[in-house]
């Protein structure tokens, strides 16, 4: 059913998962730069909540 | 959500402890791996340093340094960071306290394990990869572990939408746990001792996919996680774009993987991989970049706070290095670049600029921030942290410096050609000399670095000394006492993998292999099936676009799918590259050459060459570059090194290259071969190098002298290499002690006619057997009649 897959042409196939590939991160990163900017300000703003005691001792700069 | 549903206030607290035990495991064990580097650093100015014992030489304590600053330092550090920022952005407590704890400890026991085996000469001989078998087994076991315990706290998660730092640690967790697997697929021979699978071309590939991928995913992508996670939250304010992170991710995916043979430039790797190494190494410049620049400008407006905070200050130049590793990286993976700068010192230089810079600055600039978080105390002293942090800072200059310089000083004389073809600087010794002030400066850096990690760790222990721990606690707000996430607007991996994208992608991959790999039919079979798949898909997006649109956003906020797609999409890269060396092995005919198998007190010799860690400073790969051919000799072939389990080809030349260091059997003798030089020389090398070879940096090596190989488990390890592949014939145990015997008599005999006496069983008569076979190989046809006899046997 298949032919034997000869080592010096394998390199071909390399087109087409490069193409499969770039696809798969053109539509990733199209998807975020159309981020909603209410869901964007939500995740940015994950880690600034604060734990009941996340403040540091006092008079430490930290 | 629906209405109806109520909301019940409850408060967490977080397990803090797990983040305390790491983090305090960090400190100490970067304490040791500083320790360790420094004091090799050393030895390569004053080789006496190594005091003529066997666990304190180069080569040894080398890997215990690179594995304990990699896998102590920076992996308990990250565990930290991992589990303090994972529960606060999930806003639940690690749901195990077992696992936590098993997982600590265990990680505990492995460091250890190393540290009692590596200095031993127990190893693997393949770079970040040396630890023996059942510590291989037990990494995967804890690594699992961890795993588990992640994965169940985003399960149990209160915040629906998973923040970008978790989509790193996702990939680390995934991506390493592949690498390591796969690169570490071996067959013991007892119980310390091991042959990895693959050979030659495959295994350096593989080696390099591991190693070049170790440093993106346990050394950059779980630190990027950690970045966007703490330094919004040290300056108070969010990251720059948060748009960017996540492209900034979605690129080191896609890329980072591919990069791996850009270490094997000018080897006898196949040139479409060297090209595809390179040019992934360049794509990966822009990615890099947008993520240094959103780390930095996520302080924008904070500034002027870097004068007097430390934390900001590290967290600043932590990722300013991370820049400067980037650029450098991609730099050194051009073809001309790294024909330079390969093999010296300039590659250590940016390997430390990463280490020390990024994830040692980052390191300090999270125990910082945790001290007064974790405990009820405020640090002992901001000035300490300062001055930790100019000292620190003057060592990576000074290390990275001296490296710049002493690498290129010595790449520029090892590259200088005269136009008759003979090296201007024909004696190796004499570049290592020229570089000697470098080496010295370097380890006066890595001593300036490794104070200010003292300041940094009286500082906390000072700091936390009587003060009461604290655990994080916050209230959250959830829809019944089970949690948590609603079941509407998830999706499971089966909701995932049924799905119109990823079910065109998948046809669309069976219609391509079909096509490029079917015959006849099941080729034109293939192309109609893909043309068929990309109009059914263009149809249906163009009509139900809002479909995409959910099946993309569900997918974001579950971590599942969401994990298994970036597991396909890291292991794409590495299938791509790694497949087509499998079948390497089975071509009857590798540029003319194969290599001829070692003979059993040749196999000895080399398992104690790599024991030794002699790849640590020795090559065996000549390039196909004009001074490698005329300093070494012919360029090294495929084949050469096909029966190699693990291959040797090296990253560094402290010493010369030794591809080309055996000969042919003399004459009328049955084993012994004499290379380019003869057994006299490389026994007093052994003994005292500087007598034959004036100036050398290399050790003494007494204990070869007196210490006996093991001859009693060869023919197992035989039995083994035939498993793997390599052509021996079937032989009894009497056989192999025989021919043990006939060698080792023979170089005993012809020491003996210098007036140098030896025992044939003691390990430099073993060593010189193998040293004596380096490179020797035989044209196809006898290699096949070897095959054939071996396989009748």
């Amino acid at each position: 059913m298949f032919k034997r897959i000869d080592f010096n042409d394998w390199n071909t196939l390399l087109i087409v998962v490069f193409f499969i590939t770039l696809w798969a991160f053109l539509y990733f990163s199209w998807k975020a730069i159309r981020m909603k900017s209410s869901e964007r300000d939500h995740l940015a703003n994950l880690p600034l909540d604060k734990d009941i005691t996340d403040e540091p001792k006092a008079d430490s700069k930290l | 959500m629906s209405t109806a549903h109520s909301l019940t206030a409850k408060t967490i607290e977080y397990d803090d402890q797990t983040v305390r035990r790491f983090m305090i495991a960090s400190i100490i064990w970067g304490l040791v791996g500083m320790l360790v580097g420094v004091f090799i650093a050393f030895q390569l100015n004053f080789p006496k340093l190594n005091l003529g014992i066997p666990y304190f030489g180069f080569g040894r304590l080398r890997p215990l340094h690179t594995n304990g600053a990699i896998f102590a330092f920076v992996g308990n550090m990250l565990f930290a960071g991992i589990y303090y920022s994972t529960q606060r952005l999930c806003k639940v407590r690690t749901p195990s306290m077992l696992l936590s704890t098993i997982h600590f400890w265990g990680w505990q026991a492995i460091i250890l394990g190393a540290a009692l085996t590596l200095p031993f000469g127990y190893t693997q001989g393949k770079e970040y990869a040396e630890l023996i078998w059942p510590l291989d087994l037990a990494v995967v076991i804890i690594w699992v572990v961890f795993a588990i315990n992640f994965f169940w706290t985003l399960a149990k998660r209160n915040e629906p939408t998973l923040y970008v730092a978790i989509w790193f640690y996702i990939a680390t967790i995934v991506t390493v746990a592949m690498l390591y697997i796969v690169n570490n697929l071996e067959i013991p021979t007892g119980l310390l001792h091991s042959y990895t699978i693959y050979g030659g071309v495959q295994d350096a590939l593989v080696q390099w996919w591991y190693g070049h991928n170790a440093v993106a995913f346990f050394l950059t992508t779980p630190i990027l996680g950690i970045m966007y996670y703490f330094m919004p939250k040290a300056a108070n304010r969010p990251v720059f774009s948060y748009r960017l992170s996540v492209v900034h991710f979605w690129s080191l995916v896609f890329i980072y993987i591919w990069a791996g043979p850009h270490h094997l430039l000018g080897t006898s790797l196949p040139h479409w991989l060297q090209a595809l190494g390179m040019l992934f190494s360049l794509m990966l410049w822009a990615p890099s970049w947008g993520g240094m620049l959103n780390g930095l400008l996520t302080l924008r407006g904070a500034w002027d706070r870097l004068r007097t905070e430390p934390v900001l200050k590290f967290f600043a130049a932590g990722v300013t290095f991370y820049g400067m590793a980037t650029f450098e990286g991609p730099l050194l993976s051009i073809r001309a670049v790294n024909y330079l700068s390969h093999y010296t010192d300039w590659t250590i230089g940016h390997v430390h600029g990463g280490t020390l810079g990024w994830n040692g600055f980052m390191a300090a600039g999270m125990f910082y921030f945790l001290v007064p978080r974790l405990w009820k105390t405020k640090l002992y002293s901001d000035a300490m942290a300062n001055a930790h942090f100019w000292i620190g800072f003057l060592g990576i200059l000074f290390y990275m410096g001296s490296m710049w310089i002493g690498g290129i000083t010595q790449g520029l004389m090892l590259n200088a050609v005269q136009p008759n073809g003979i090296p201007v600087y024909p004696d190796f010794t004499e570049t290592v000399l020229a570089i000697k002030w470098p080496l010295l400066f370097r380890s006066i850096g890595g001593t300036l670095y490794l104070a200010g990690w003292i300041m940094l760790m009286v500082n906390v222990f000072i700091s936390i000394k009587g003060a009461e721990v604290s655990n994080g606690t916050v209230q959250v707000y959830t829809e019944d006492e089970e949690n948590t996430l609603a079941a509407e607007g998830t999706i499971g991996v089966f909701g995932t993998l049924i799905n119109a994208p990823f079910m065109y992608a998948a046809f669309l991959t069976v219609g391509f292999c079909f096509w490029m790999l079917g015959a006849g039919i099941f080729s034109i079979l293939g192309l109609m099936l893909s043309i068929t798949v990309v109009l059914v898909a263009v149809v249906h997006f163009a009509n139900a676009s809002k479909d995409f649109d959910r099946w993309f956003e569900k997918l974001l906020g579950n971590w599942a799918p969401f994990s298994a797609l970036t597991l396909i999409a890291v292991a794409i890269g590495g299938a791509v590259q790694i497949i087509p060396t499998l079948f390497v092995q089975r071509a009857a005919n590798l540029e003319d050459r194969i290599q001829i198998p070692y003979t059993p007190l040749e196999l000895v010799g080399r398992d104690i060459y790599v024991a030794e860690g002699c790849y640590n400073c020795h090559s065996q790969q000549i390039r196909t570059i004009v001074p490698d051919v005329v300093r070494y000799g012919d360029y090294s072939r495929i084949g050469e090194s096909i029966y190699d389990h693990p291959f040797q080809w090296g990253s560094k030349r402290t010493g010369p290259d030794l591809a080309r260091e055996g000969g042919p059997i003399s004459e009328g003798s049955e084993y012994l071969r004499i290379g380019k030089r003869p057994n006299e020389w490389h026994f007093r090398h052994f003994s005292d190098p500087s007598t034959v070879s004036p100036g050398s940096i290399m050790p003494v090596y007494p204990w070869l002298f007196t210490q006996k190989a093991d001859w009693d488990s060869v023919a197992t390890r035989i039995r083994v290499q035939r498993t793997l592949g390599v052509p021996y014939p079937r032989m009894s145990d009497e056989d192999v002690q025989s021919e043990l015997s006939a060698q080792a008599d023979e170089i005993v005999a012809d020491l003996g006619a210098k007036l140098l006496a030896a025992d044939p069983e003691s390990k430099v008569i073993a060593l010189i057997a193998y040293l004596q076979k380096i490179g020797q190989s035989e044209d196809s046809e006898s290699s096949q009649a070897r095959i054939l006899k071996a396989q009748e046997n």
